[in-house]
């Protein structure tokens, strides 16, 4: 019973997105205000996981940085599907016309580009930001989406119960509404989260190498970044940050193997 | 090195083998035994348990299986064997031989690297005699070098051609024993009949055991000498062959076999009643009129906008289908016969020629009305399917009235799909259910229900039978016969299954690469067929009662 | 098979182009002149002129494009705006860091992958199996970077043993320099490894349940001899198929790790360039980059055919 674990995975997300949610509302200090006289605190009573070269908290400079890294991630999850799944759709509906080899080669071309090369030429022209991060992140997850779904409707589109809605003279719009999407919905939701934890990674290498989110909104890959020449001094400025990009991701990643076990009965069977 | 043993004592003996699979029960008590020379049938519906009876004596069986009895080949019992032996004994001295020849073979290495593994697993021969074995052992079954050299892959061969490649691996050793789990099911009956003949041939000329199993009366009923019946997992019957064909013992091998003979059987009466019946179809104008039809597919793709040559499925085809008549259009697999119905659906383009239907034309430039689909529906092969998983049972019987130009209120549809479902002999509660909840027949059922509700004039069935088990079979055939006499249905009857097509039709087509070869009443193509392929296919095609023939 | 590796270089040719005009317009739109950047705010206005026709900045787009294009094509990359040296020769000094460290961490990374893979799915549902996915779960969730620095903290401040970051140069001697690759290296790998260990694992799995391997049992091949004579191959499709998606992330991923360890790439390169506004050589390494994935593409594609016949023998 592989799907158990759904529970541990969704738990974990669940602890870090409440942390984004809650510092909305609260956080344990003010992550604009600097101490410089507290700064480079052990983790303690007061500071939980301490304080960093300028004497902010870490927690709380965490659960702001969560904010940016869901985010980012998920928007460009949202970019990738809105745009991917029609795309995806509308090529297997005309499968084997222009249209379908048109999408597949641009889904090609994007592939071509690793998703830091998007953000490395947006940034070249607009300068860096999240809103780029965003972009870069989302273009990345169109092609995957489209040929996900393109080839999970393609094999839709041969199977008998689709012939019997074109008999009963429904166009190819309403049986993609109707037959097709209802039934690559579980394939979607598991490589939604795949892709948002992917998101996750990808939004913290890129605020890392200064790409992404800009200061002061505090997030997880700048707060590596900035530590790393502390390394020897405050280790645990590059260890926090670090445990709370694998905590969300492990979490995104045991969810998604988690369901789809969960919801792919052909995947419950056996294995 | 071929096994030896106590004579007295058959080659394989099954003495009350059960099985469970993670303490699921899937085999009880099941007690067999077959001899050098001899052939046993073993004959079961899907689910009665053949298949692992032949996974057992093969010892090949998945995770988490609990076997108990005895299974002793040449002496030995098999299951004290350490899988060392086993690997030993399998290929050397049993081989087998499955049921799917498409996938049996690895896609990836040659035929001769898969025969000749065989033989170098088994025997210390050095590279060159395994290879000169392989040609010879190749050539045994019927594919001899130069034409089918070891160096080709299974893509490039047929579906027979695959299954004598996988019957050459089993027999590579030349095995003692040879176990046939539905060698030909999945195989053309020209094709059936070759691949049966080899493996006759090989048992008469090898002298070895053979265990058939098949769901086909017919098949057994020409090659065994002992069979055994299996159902849910037990033997319900077993013998000498002419004794349980002329005296069924047991009421499920009764059922069986009527179920087979009433498929089998022509009944010209009952069409002769139906033609009858057909009073009001007096009517000049035919109601399906289809002329010099030419269906093509564009080649693969070339470039953005350009496609290689063609392929012709269908071939200047014509043929009509009076109001209240049965068709059957007979054809192997690739003949043409899917694509001709996909044409008639509305589901392609026509490349020349026209279809008529009740009066109004359906060209190759026009899309067809919703006035044309109204009229036909259809029922396709495969009950599992052909039904939305994520829908209920109202709405998939519901989805044709589509095509009307009024919509039904709620109430009017509910209404409706409880009539049908009722007429085809399922409960208007059924409606509520999800299609998993039914078996493979019912669903069936479903299917026609689902063409039935928009009181249709014809409705093609696409194989519709042909994934059923014959009791089940034998319903659905009784149901579409009511059905006609009751509503003046016509049916378009595809099949590759002449008996099938026997009982339920009064015209036939016979289809070939693309073209109509012959096309008569039902009782002339069956008894004077005037093209050699119909011949051919009627030949090869095993019937019942050649047995009863023989003995009686 | 010639057909088809046919078919997919003009697609690959296709590819490129279309990227190398994307790649063209967007550099294109950068605000800012890079001539008057370079000389900077006081210059005179003849001189930027004369700045601009030398680097011949004035003629049309579509020339310029032209120009672009076919001297790269001749392994002329044009001058960089800062350094005004050719772009060719900065970008073949940074690709002997960043080649060797791409298939340092490349082979690594299918040297763990590989066995690890086939051993789990050998061993499936048993204890070595979920040891093997459990790593392999926390090594997908691992960003390589903050990874890159654990391994720094460990083995070069806290052991020793490596050096902390900089590159020693081919002309310390290749054992230096493989050394001062060695974390980066290892950093990249592991969590490309993590990913193709399952799919290495999945992948077999998958072709354990075919027919085809019932025929090997039946011949009588151990489970073991099966898995490796019939199920690995048939199982290498998409091993491959993400070992060729894997290779844009390792370039991604040695962007980052390059600025982890000060190694002097083609990654450093990019980034130095975006700081400087040095748009010339941001275009060219950019276009590298593509052109290695684009190039990765294709070979996985001729290694398709070469572990499937079906593939090799289409005609069509």
């Amino acid at each position: 019973m592989k799907w158990r674990s759904i529970v541990p995975g969704a738990s974990l997300v669940l602890i870090v997105v409440s942390a984004a949610l809650l510092s909305y509302l609260w956080t344990p200090f003010d992550v604009a205000t600097l101490d410089i006289r507290h700064r480079f605190t052990a983790p303690g009573a007061e500071h939980w996981l301490g304080t960093d070269h300028l004497g902010r908290d870490i927690l709380s400079m965490l659960m702001v940085g969560a904010r940016t890294s869901i985010a980012v991630a998920l928007v460009a999850v949202g970019i990738g599907m809105g745009i991917g799944v029609p795309l995806g759709l509308l090529a297997a509906a005309r499968g084997q016309s222009w249209v379908d080899e048109l999408i597949m080669r641009g889904n090609d071309l994007v592939f071509a580009f690793p998703s830091l090369l998007i953000a490395i030429m947006i940034t070249a022209v607009f300068g860096p930001g999240a809103v780029n991060a965003i972009i870069a992140i989302g273009i990345f997850n169109i092609p995957v989406f489209a040929r996900l779904t393109r080839g999970a409707a393609l094999s839709l589109w041969t199977r008998e119960f689709v012939l019997a809605a074109r008999v009963a003279g429904k166009g190819a719009l309403r049986i993609s509404a109707e037959h097709l999407l209802p039934n690559i919905t579980n394939l979607l939701i598991v490589q939604g989260t795949i892709q948002f934890s992917l998101g996750i990674l990808a939004e913290a290498g890129l605020s890392y190498v200064g790409l992404g989110a800009q200061p002061p909104v505090p997030s997880w890959g700048r707060m590596l970044a900035e530590s790393q020449t502390l390394i020897s001094l405050a280790p645990q400025l590059a260890l926090f940050p670090g445990l709370a990009i694998v905590m969300t991701v492990l979490g995104l990643n045991l969810l998604g193997d988690g369901l789809r076990d969960w919801l792919d009965p052909r995947m419950r069977r056996e294995r | 090195m071929n096994a030896k043993h106590a004579p007295g004592c058959p080659l394989l003996q099954l003495d009350r083998v059960s099985l469970a699979i993670h303490d699921t029960p899937i085999l009880h008590e099941i007690s067999l035994s077959v001899d050098t020379g001899q052939t046993l049938g073993i004959i079961g519906e899907s689910g009665s348990g053949k298949s692992m009876t032949a996974l057992s004596i093969m010892q090949l069986l998945p995770r988490g299986a609990h076997l108990s009895g005895g299974i002793r080949f040449a002496g030995q019992q098999l299951q004290q064997l350490s899988e060392q032996r086993l690997c030993d004994l399998r290929g050397s001295d049993i081989g087998m031989i499955f049921q799917e020849p498409m996938t049996a073979l690895n896609p990836v290495k040659s035929i001769g690297d898969q025969v000749s593994e065989s033989i170098r697993l088994h025997r210390r021969v050095t590279r060159d005699e395994s290879l000169e074995m392989t040609a010879h052992t190749l050539e045994r079954v019927g594919l001899p070098n130069p034409a089918f050299p070891l160096d080709r892959y299974p893509h490039e061969l047929s579906g027979g051609q695959r299954q004598r490649v996988v019957i050459a691996i089993a027999i590579a050793c030349q095995p003692a024993l040879l176990i046939a789990d539905e060698p030909t099911t999945a195989l053309d009956v020209t094709t059936q009949a070759g691949i049966l003949e080899l493996l006759r041939s090989l048992q008469q000329e090898e002298g070895l055991a053979l265990i058939l199993i098949t769901h086909d009366l017919a098949v057994v009923s020409n090659m065994a000498d002992d069979i055994v019946v299996m159902r849910n997992g037990r033997v319900v019957e077993s013998g000498v062959m002419s004794r349980v064909f002329s005296q069924p013992a047991h009421p499920y091998t009764r059922t069986l076999f009527e179920a087979s003979a009433l498929t089998q059987v022509p009944r010209h009466d009952d069409a002769r009643a139906r033609r009858a019946h057909r009073g009001r179809g007096g009517r000049a104008t035919p109601l399906l009129r289809v002329e010099n039809l030419v269906c093509e597919y564009p080649g693969s793709r070339r470039g953005l906008f350009r496609h290689g040559p063609g392929f012709r499925a269908v071939d200047d085809v014509t043929f009509s289908i009076a109001h209240g008549e049965s068709v059957a259009l007979v054809g192997e697999s690739g003949c043409g016969k899917s694509t001709l119905t996909r044409a008639l659906l509305g589901l392609m383009k026509l490349h020349a020629g026209r279809i008529e239907l009740d009066g109004e034309s359906v060209s190759a430039a026009r899309e067809v009305s919703r006035q044309a689909r109204r009229q036909m529906q259809v029922v396709f092969q495969d009950p599992y399917g052909s039904f939305n998983p994520r829908h209920r049972v109202l709405r998939l019987v519901s989805e044709p009235l589509h095509v009307l130009p009024h919509r039904p209120s709620r109430t009017d549809r509910r209404a409706r799909v409880s009539s049908v479902l009722e007429s085809v002999g399922l409960q208007a509660t059924d409606a509520d259910k999800y299609i998993h909840e039914f078996s493979g027949g019912q669903r069936q059922r479903i299917a026609i229900a689902r063409a039935l509700i928009i009181e249709p004039s014809l409705i093609i069935l696409d194989e519709a039978v042909s994934a059923l088990d014959v009791s089940v079979r034998a319903q659905v055939l009784q149901l579409l016969d009511d059905l006609a006499r009751g509503q003046g249905l016509a049916y378009l009857f595809i099949s590759h299954d002449l008996s099938v097509v026997q009982r339920i039709s009064d015209q036939v087509l016979v289809m070939r690469h693309g073209r109509i070869v012959e096309q008569g009443s039902t009782r002339s193509v069956f008894d004077n067929p005037a093209h050699e392929y119909t011949r051919q296919l009627l030949a090869a095609a095993p019937r019942l009662n050649d047995f009863g023939e023989s003995t009686a | 098979m010639l057909h088809y590796l046919f078919r997919r270089s003009v697609a690959l040719l296709a590819t490129l182009v279309v990227a190398s005009l994307i790649v063209f317009l967007v550099i294109e739109v950068v605000p800012g002149d890079p001539a008057s950047y370079m000389l900077g705010m006081n210059a005179q206005p003849d001189t930027v002129a004369a700045l601009r026709a030398e680097l011949g900045l004035d003629q049309s787009r579509t020339l310029r494009y032209l120009h672009w294009v076919s001297g790269m094509l001749h392994g002329d990359f044009g001058r960089s705006y800062t350094y005004r040296t050719p772009v060719a020769d900065m970008v073949a000094d940074r690709l002997w860091v960043s080649l060797p460290l791409a298939i340092y961490a490349l082979t690594l990374s299918t040297l763990i992958a590989f066995p690890a893979g086939i051993w789990a799915a050998s061993r499936r549902g048993r204890l070595a199996d979920s040891a093997v996915m459990g790593f392999t779960q926390l090594g997908i969730a691992v960003p390589n970077f903050w990874f890159a620095l654990l391994l720094v903290m460990l083995f070069a401040i806290q052991l020793g043993w490596f050096s902390a970051g900089g590159f020693a140069g081919w002309d310390s001697g290749v054992l230096a320099s493989l050394k001062s690759l060695t974390l980066p290296a290892v950093s990249l790998a592991l969590p490309q490894a993590a990913i193709l260990t399952r799919v290495m694992r999945s992948s077999l799995l998958d072709v354990l349940h075919d027919d085809f391997m019932r025929t090997a049992r039946a011949k009588g091949l151990s489970a073991r001899q099966a898995l490796l004579r019939h199920a690995l191959r048939n199982a290498m499709i998409p091993v491959l198929t993400i070992m060729g998606l894997q290779f844009s992330f390792l370039i991604a991923g040695a962007i980052i790790i390059e600025n982890v360890f000060f190694l002097p790439g083609l990654g450093r390169l990019i980034f130095q360039s975006i700081a400087q506004r040095d748009l010339i050589v941001v275009e060219s390494v950019v276009m590298l980059l593509v052109f290695a994935v684009v190039m990765v593409t294709f070979l996985v594609d001729v290694a398709y055919a070469w572990v499937d016949p079906r593939l090799r023998h289409q005609r069509r």
